[in-house]
């Protein structure tokens, strides 16, 4: 029988109100399936998303899916400590098993309860900070910190790529009204390019609120068959694997010689972008000391006043992530000075702004370091011990802990 | 693809139940122009539709007069503002630089200041059906009276961005008998054709496209290098999954426009039959982008003189017609090419028996052998994709390396 003559006995045989009712019972089926897969948590032995559950294979994770990791891994009583941020924070260069976060956890104890929800290249405000906020009356006591460059500026609704995360969330009630952040939220998106696909993007939450096709097509691809092709998917003969199957991919820095971690072809773009974490924000005075530039720190006050609601500020700590000592020892005195400057300055303004804030990496080695940002997991290893003081003076701070 | 964005489905959702609720016909129809016009409105924008709204009115106009002058002029500026929103880069470009670059720069800066950023949204669509229309009306065909019934030919929105292209004897009695007498076999029939049309486009199509981008058989920097380097066998694979991408994307396209049209109850021509079935080249034109090769048939290969003035004309009006098909797809070259490969094919595959001798033989042979015939036709017609998608010597290095072990 050819395709053609199946599908003409198909025609024939499969009444109009047969496939009406098909179509109705199948849509409000997959509905009710996506609403349970949105209960249930899918990354049981979670450590951290790795690419092939992120938007760089197409894989976008809902703000249900990173709750019940969550109800999952945290008992009653502990202290939430979510981490955010980039690839720095997620390990990028650290095998699952050195993970820093890991460390972080038996570093703090069971009192607390430690998830890495870092994306490569999300920014502050995105995935683990809007899980934070929907999770914040279930798990009150928290702690979220997230990793970034000095005057990065922090988008409320974040980075384009993850922004799906917040309207996700938003849509489903799960956030805190305030006034202020949505003002700088409409400042941003009637800009390009963060309008750009804006009302497609909302329209898609909104409806994902009422019928949970994102949950259902998350759980079907991690759990069962994945469905889309990726650059990262393991090759034609093998992409229709269910997510779940794939090996954590992060190869060990320490593994890799140095000329690999630093690439001298690279040396040249890399120092560009270590300067351009300070170039931007000085100039020098008559007597030649560096000076901030009013218009690039004023903006930047400006942005963090409404990064998160005022309520969650306290509980948030923003940790700036200095560069390899590799390209730092190579700038000339002034602009090393410049660039400490801009680290000490950052921290200052988060926290006037009402924040908890720290940088670290200022005594770390080359060798602690996989390339110009990431770390290796020794690296990690002294960057949890860092962390770990930090919350522990927080937690005692929120009044999370007893008084001493 | 507009079908899959969120604000399509919503409007769909909206637009095609009212439709059905209405009932009356003179209800029906100036809702379901409504909606066209929003959906027109949405997706190109004030700018993309006062063009087509110019073009619409003045062919609407020039069919009622019926006179002959007036529906060759309304014809001959359709064609105009084609080439001018289409085509002016190309022509100054690709081809007026070559005779004068004075002149090209001249065009290219006074067009500047009128051009909009992109040309309106599927206006190649819009002046094929508008030529179609003043072409048959200027033959003695009874124009469009009722304007109601104008505007639904010219955006019709499941037609709107890509096909297929419609004939206004056809589609204006479906689309009266559609908002009479919609019923549930045109409903489920709809369905079903959409769910096909989603299936080869989102499932295989963008899958497909995602795997040929990952094998990258032509890098950003122009090199086929990569091509090169993979072993024989994925070169014939990444070949094929060129082949079938454009079907599956094309035709599900069809398929979901086909099948939104028939749950309004209107019955569209079909775009596609099974092409990689044929078993010549005449044949795959007459399963390929249908609406299309009929209409270059119609109105650009027979007003020519077709296969009337001998055997010289009729090859060269035929390479024409395709070199023109192929222009259509798009302002470059290689469209061009595509088309005259194509052109050149057809003029081979109608004519090769007349060769005196080996002609009748060959004929013969390839009579017992159907499936040499379809393996043939179809390479031939899969090449032809290299020269579509990628640069003319990109795609004969490509071709070449699918031989070269």
């Amino acid at each position: 029988m050819t395709a053609a003559e199946i599908f003409r006995e198909l025609r024939s045989t499969l009444a109009p109100k047969t496939v009406l009712v098909g179509v109705l019972v199948g849509f409000v089926g997959l509905c009710l399936l996506g609403r349970r897969a949105a209960r249930e948590d899918l990354h049981k032995d979670f450590t951290r998303f790795t690419q092939w559950v992120s938007p760089e294979t197409k894989y976008y994770v809902t703000v249900n899916e990173m709750m019940s990791i969550v109800r999952t891994k945290a008992k009653p009583g502990q202290i939430l400590v979510i981490v955010g941020g980039n690839s720095v924070f997620r390990g990028v260069g650290q095998p699952p098993d050195q993970l820093w976060t890991k460390r972080l956890q038996e570093n703090l104890g069971d009192a607390y309860c430690v998830v890495n929800f870092a994306f490569n290249g999300s920014g502050i405000t995105d995935g683990g900070a809007v899980a934070a906020e929907a999770l914040r009356k279930e798990f009150p006591k928290q702690i979220y910190m997230a990793n970034a460059a000095p005057t990065q500026w922090p988008i409320p609704d974040g980075t384009i790529t993850y922004r799906f995360v917040y309207w996700d969330a938003y849509h489903k009630g799960l956030l805190i009204d305030d006034p202020a952040r949505t003002a700088t939220i409409n400042h941003f998106n009637a800009l390009p390019p963060y309008s750009g696909g804006f009302k497609e993007l909302t329209m898609r939450e909104q409806l994902d609120r009422w019928f949970y096709f994102q949950d259902y097509w998350n759980d079907v691809t991690f759990a069962q068959f994945n469905t889309v092709w990726g650059f990262y998917t393991l090759g034609p003969t093998k992409f229709l694997r269910a997510r779940k199957t794939y090996p954590d991919p992060e190869p060990d820095f320490l593994k890799m010689t140095m000329a690999t971690r630093y690439l001298e072809a690279n040396l040249e773009a890399e120092m560009v972008n270590v300067r351009g974490c300070s170039v931007y924000a000085y100039n020098k005075d008559a007597d030649g000391k560096w000076q901030p530039y009013a218009p690039i720190w004023d903006q930047f006050t400006e942005y963090i006043k409404s990064t998160v609601p005022a309520e969650l500020k306290k509980r948030t700590l923003i940790v700036l992530s200095r560069n390899s000592p590799y390209y730092i020892e190579r700038l000339a005195p002034d602009e090393r000075e410049r660039d400490n400057l801009a680290y000490v300055d950052a921290v200052k303004k988060w926290k006037e702004g009402g924040y908890e804030s720290i940088d670290y990496g200022r005594d770390f080695l080359i060798e602690d370091y996989g390339d110009r940002t990431h770390l290796t997991w020794q690296g990690g290893a002294k960057l949890s011990g860092i962390i770990a003081d930090k919350v522990r003076e927080m937690s005692q701070n929120l009044g999370y802990l007893p008084a001493k | 693809m507009i079908f899959n964005t969120y604000w399509f489905i919503l409007f769909a959702a909206v637009v095609v139940p009212v439709y059905w609720l209405l009932r009356k016909s003179f209800l029906r129809l100036p809702f379901l122009a409504v909606a066209c016009v929003v959906f027109h409105f949405h997706f190109a924008g004030p700018a993309g539709m006062a063009p087509i709204i110019a073009l619409g009115v003045l062919t609407y106009a020039a069919g009622l007069t019926r006179n002959r002058l007036a529906c060759a002029v309304g014809i001959a500026l359709s064609v105009l503002a084609l080439v001018f929103y289409k085509y002016i880069h190309f022509l100054t470009g690709g081809v007026l630089t070559l005779i004068n670059p004075g002149w090209a720069d001249a065009v290219e800066k006074s067009a500047k200041g009128i051009l909009p950023g992109a040309p309106p949204l599927a206006v190649s669509f819009f002046v094929f059906e508008f030529v179609h229309y003043l072409y048959e009306v200027r033959k003695g065909a009874a124009p469009l009276k009722n304007p109601l019934q104008f505007v639904l030919f010219s955006i019709f929105f499941p037609t709107l961005v890509a096909g297929p292209i419609k004939r206004f004897q056809q589609f204006v009695p479906s689309l009266e008998e559609g908002a009479r007498n919609v019923g549930m076999e045109d409903v489920a029939a709809g369905f079903r054709r959409i769910a096909i049309g989603f299936i080869k486009k989102v499932v295989i199509a963008d899958n497909l496209t995602l795997a040929i981008a990952y094998y990258a058989p032509l890098t950003p920097d122009g090199s086929v290098a990569q091509f090169a380097a993979m072993t024989l066998t994925a070169r014939w694979f990444v070949f094929i999954l060129i082949a079938m991408r454009i079907l599956m994307d094309f035709s599900g396209y069809s398929d979901i426009a086909i099948g939104l049209a028939r749950l309004l109850g209107v019955k569209l021509p079909e775009n596609f039959n099974w092409p990689y079935a044929a078993k010549s080249i005449q044949e795959f034109w007459q399963r390929w982008h249908i609406s299309l090769s009929s209409w270059i048939r119609d109105y650009v290969y027979i007003p020519l003189g077709g296969s009337r003035h001998g055997l010289a004309r009729k090859i060269f009006n035929g390479l024409f017609a395709f070199a023109l098909c192929g222009l259509w797809h798009g302002p470059a070259w290689n469209f061009v090419v595509w088309g005259l490969y194509h052109g050149v094919g057809l003029a081979v595959c109608a004519n090769y028996a007349a060769i005196p001798g080996l002609g009748p033989r060959l004929q013969g042979w390839l009579e017992k052998s159907p499936k040499l015939c379809w393996v043939s036709t179809q390479l031939f017609a899969w090449f032809g994709w290299l020269l579509f998608f990628y640069p003319l010597p990109q795609a004969i290095a490509m071709a070449r390396l699918l031989f070269n072990a």
